[in-house]
This record gives C-alpha cells, sequence and structure tokens, in this order.
C-alpha cells in the first residue's frame, strides 16, 4: 500500500491567502472577476458575454484548482482560457455560455455606458481581432509586449506592428488631433 | 505627450468595473459540482501506461543560423508528435488529431462504438499535458473515463489509455498544458480499438501503484479536499494485504475524540479496521483492541463522503489504520482519509 501523505497546509481552495501560500480562489475570484471581465468587454463589446466567458474560465480553473493553484501565475492561466474561449469559433458554439446564461436569475439592471466609452468600445470594434486583442492586453491587461506575443504566439515585433496599427486607427476614429501614434510608439519601445 | 490611450483606457475600466455584476464564487462552485455529478455514471477506466519524461527545451533552436519563430517551431513538434504516433502505434487506425498545446485544449471523437477503446497521446517539446478521457452520449450525460499526465519530450513516447466504453458515444479529451507546454509544444492523440496498441499492461506488479489506483487516489483526495478536510492523506492498493498505517495524532499523544473521514474511488471494497496501538517515547509499543471495523464500498462513479467516524483516543495511544482491498479494488481503487480533532 502506498501512502502519500501531505505536510498540513491550508486548503488552497477555501484558505484564506497568506503571504508565501497559495492564492485561494476566493481571493483570486474577488481580485480579478472585474478586471478580466472589462477586458474581454472591451475586445467583444458585449458586457454580458464577456462577464459569462470570465465565469466559465473561473469554472474550469476550479475544477483544475489543484493544478492551476501550484502555477506561478494562475491568473494568467485563466486570462489565457477566457481570451481563448473568446476567440475560439468552436467554443463560441456557445454551449457552455449559454448554459450559464440560462442559469443566470433574475440580475440588477445598470447605467447604461457613457458616451466616451461607447466611442471607444465601437472604435476597438472596428480594429481586426489580432490588433483589438493586442490594444487590448497592452492597455487593459498591462502586459508588456513580450508577454503578448507569448500569448499570441507570434514575434514581438508583430504585436509592436499590430500596437501601432490599432493605434493609428482608433487615433483616426477618436479625433485625429489628440493622438500622436508615432510619439506613442516610440514611447512603447521605451517601456517594453 | 501623455499617452492618451492609456488614459482612455483607464478612463474605460474606471466607467465599466462599477456595471460588473460577479455572479460570485458560489455559482462557480455550483457549476462545478453540477459537472462533477454529470461526468460519473458507470465507467470503468484502466490506465493501461503511463509514460516518458524527456528532455526540457528551452529557448529557440537555430536552424540553418537562423533563429526559429515560435509558431514554426511549434509547427515543426506537433509534426514530430503526430509522426511519434504513426511511428509507435502504427496499428492504431484511427486517424490523428493534433495541434499546439493549450491551457483548456480538447478534442473530440465522435460515435465511438462500445467496448475496449485505447487513447494514445504522443507530446514533442516542454513540460507536460493533463489528459482527462470522458464519454459524452448527450448533454448533460457524460462519464469520467479516466485521465493521466503525459511529459513533453523532445523524443516523445506515446502514452496510451485503455478503457472501456460501456456504450456507444463521443471521447471527449481534455488537454490542459501546464505552462511551460501551453503554446511551445505540439501534441497529437488517436483513438483505436483497445487491443490496436499492442501494449500491455506492465505497470500492475505487486508493489508499484498501478496509475488507475493513484488516479482514484487522487480522486478521493479531492472528495475530502471539497469537503472541507484540507491535506488529506492519499493511499493506493498494490499490495494484497495493505500495511499497516500509524497515523500522526496518536503518536503525538494528544488525547480526544477524532473524526476519521474516509473516500475510496474505483472498483470493489476494503475492509478497514483501526486499532489502538499504545506508544512510548515516540515508538509502538503494543497494539490495542479494534475501534472500528467495517467495509468501505469504493465508489467508481461519482465518489463521495458518505458518514464519518468518531474516534476517541485515550493518551499515550496512536491509531494504527488498516485497509485490505478485495480482488476487484486491488492496485485499481485508490483510497483518501483524513484524521482530524472533532
Amino acid at each position: 500500500m502506498g501512502v502519500t501523505a501531505e505536510a498540513p497546509e491550508p486548503d488552497p481552495e477555501v484558505g484564506a491567502a497568506v503571504p508565501g501560500a497559495p492564492v485561494s480562489f476566493d481571493d483570486l475570484y474577488a481580485a480579478h472577476y472585474a478586471d478580466l471581465t472589462v477586458q474581454l468587454f472591451a475586445y467583444f463589446g458585449d458586457q454580458q458575454e464577456a462577464q459569462d466567458l470570465v465565469q466559465e474560465a473561473f469554472c474550469r480553473a476550479l475544477a483544475r484548482w489543484r493544478t492551476v493553484s501550484g502555477y506561478d501565475d494562475p491568473v494568467a492561466w485563466i486570462r489565457r482560457v477566457a481570451w481563448n474561449l473568446a476567440v475560439s469559433r468552436w467554443r463560441r458554439g456557445r454551449t457552455a455560455v449559454g448554459f450559464l446564461r440560462r442559469q443566470r436569475v433574475a440580475e440588477p439592471q445598470v447605467a447604461g455606458p457613457g458616451p466616451e466609452r461607447v466611442a471607444l468600445v465601437s472604435a476597438l470594434g472596428t480594429l481586426p481581432p489580432a490588433h483589438r486583442r493586442a490594444m487590448v492586453l497592452r492597455y487593459l491587461a498591462d502586459l508588456t509586449i513580450a508577454e503578448i506575443a507569448e500569448q499570441e504566439e507570434v514575434a514581438e515585433g508583430t504585436v509592436k506592428s499590430w500596437l501601432h496599427r490599432a493605434r493609428s486607427a482608433l487615433a483616426a476614429q477618436l479625433g485625429p488631433d489628440q493622438f500622436d501614434s508615432a510619439e506613442t510608439t516610440a514611447q512603447e519601445v521605451r517601456r517594453a | 505627450m501623455p499617452d492618451h490611450f492609456e488614459e482612455l483606457f483607464a478612463d474605460l475600466r474606471v466607467a465599466t468595473i462599477p456595471q460588473v455584476r460577479p455572479p460570485g464564487v458560489d455559482a462557480v462552485r455550483r457549476t462545478a459540482r453540477r459537472r462533477r455529478r454529470t461526468t460519473r455514471t458507470a465507467a470503468a477506466a484502466v490506465v493501461a501506461l503511463a509514460v516518458t519524461g524527456g528532455l526540457v527545451v528551452t529557448g529557440f533552436p537555430l536552424r540553418g543560423g537562423h533563429r526559429v519563430a515560435p509558431a514554426e517551431r511549434v509547427r515543426d513538434l506537433v509534426g514530430t508528435a503526430d509522426r511519434a504516433l504513426g511511428t509507435q502505434l502504427p496499428d492504431l487506425a484511427g486517424q490523428p488529431l493534433s495541434g499546439p498545446v493549450a491551457a483548456d485544449g480538447e478534442v473530440t471523437f465522435p460515435d465511438q462504438p462500445a467496448g475496449s477503446r485505447s487513447l494514445a497521446l504522443a507530446c514533442a517539446g516542454p513540460g507536460q499535458v493533463t489528459v482527462e478521457a470522458q464519454l459524452v452520449r448527450g448533454a448533460g450525460d457524460s462519464t469520467a473515463l479516466g485521465g493521466s499526465v503525459v511529459s513533453c519530450a523532445t523524443a516523445p513516447q506515446a502514452a496510451v489509455l485503455t478503457f472501456r466504453l460501456p456504450v456507444p458515444g463521443s471521447v471527449v479529451v481534455a488537454l490542459v498544458g501546464d505552462p511551460a507546454a501551453t503554446g511551445s509544444a505540439g501534441y497529437a492523440v488517436a483513438i483505436g480499438a483497445g487491443d490496436e496498441t499492442g501494449i500491455r499492461d506492465e505497470t500492475g506488479g505487486p508493489d508499484v501503484p498501478a496509475p488507475e489506483s493513484t488516479w482514484n487516489a487522487d480522486r478521493a483526495a479531492d472528495v475530502l479536499t471539497a469537503a472541507g478536510r484540507s491535506a488529506p492523506t492519499r493511499v493506493t492498493t498494490e499490495q494484497v494485504l495493505s500495511a499497516m498505517h500509524f497515523t500522526g495524532p496518536g503518536l503525538r499523544t494528544t488525547p480526544g475524540d477524532y473524526e476519521l473521514a474516509l473516500v475510496c474511488a474505483g472498483p470493489g471494497t476494503l475492509t478497514l479496521t483501526v486499532r489502538t496501538v499504545s506508544t512510548s517515547n515516540g515508538e509502538i509499543a503494543d497494539s490495542g483492541p479494534a475501534v472500528l471495523e467495517r467495509q468501505v464500498e469504493c465508489a467508481d462513479e461519482d465518489p463521495r463522503l458518505g458518514e464519518t467516524d468518531l474516534l476517541s483516543l485515550p493518551r499515550n495511544f496512536g491509531f494504527m489504520i488498516t485497509a485490505v482491498p478485495d480482488d476487484e479494488a486491488r492496485n485499481r481503487a485508490g483510497w483518501a482519509y483524513h484524521l482530524g480533532p472533532e
């Protein structure tokens, strides 16, 4: 009989967060659900769909929590899953999302988006998907160019090109006078 | 000049976050529980062979003096995995499905007939992939078939998971890459009749825990963890007579009442006996009477934590837990327990 005894430790799923200890699922959810939702909302332009996808990503994380909690950056795993759900046509068959939507109880109504928000999200919606993802990951997920390149499985130069084109397109739509795409690109390169 | 996009997106974030209404972690847990329930009906799974370690590839290799782009390298690795499967298991009739390893990959083999089936997977590159197979017969009707963790390697070896489908259906295989493998490794997976691999179970020796037993011990531990019993002890069943296990609290001579929570996953039955043993200077001095004797039915479908046992521990005594698996359970079932103060 093989016995594997583990050293006593807090249950990572329900335990409180302790510096240096595995982060709890609850804490991770509380800290990152809204931010991830904003990112996917900026990508889709549909806040409810964004919420459903992020919820689904957290469901998948919980199902594998023993593995995921051991990663250096569990949030990166959840973000990647959420984005995979978002960009995968197959998964956008909406089985899981549709299920979640059906399970949803009546939700409180919230105020509609303001005009600036609508303008930005609408402008983002006109960009090619890869450019849009790059902008969202850069400005909302605060990923570096290297991290975006890794997630998108492209070279860093490609990401820089996407960002440059995306900024130019957005600047043209939102008001060219406000933006200096070339200057922003130079800042981007310095920050990366 | 300030980056106006920083401001715009910051405004978007500030304006949107108050409107986000998280469904909450309870909703996540309800969904997870519901899915666990629906993934367990009748199933018999045998992990026939787990596989290979190997070299971990880091960085991008040079080809002809030029650095190979990540996407191109992953394409190469997908091809490597594909060839490994074709070379090592030429008799496996099924057409392989292949692609880059993802954090939440999934492939489906539709319309599989009932009977013994073999699922073969090769992974080329760094990291490892967790494989979980389930039989899907319709919406909300699925059966866990088994799983394994497969190491990726530069020269991958095919891992084979053998299981029996009680009825025809689609086999859905979740392929969960760890961070090292995700986006950097390639897989190929194929399914065929159970006897097409030419591989026989070589891991079920008398003293070696079979992967199925290890898998079931993990499942049992997961049930306990989900029930709030942290850090459960996992036990495999490779020996006919299980070894005695002396557990901690008694050896620290802390008298009192203890709750024994035990879950057994897989086929068969365990005969569980708990005795008190006297201790002296931290050593076992003498075996006392049995304080608990019962049969534990293992559950292949949806193992759950049933009734727990309350055990009283006198001063200077410890607990000795013995479990004897029957023929059906031996080296297939796995169990886990948690012993804590009541």
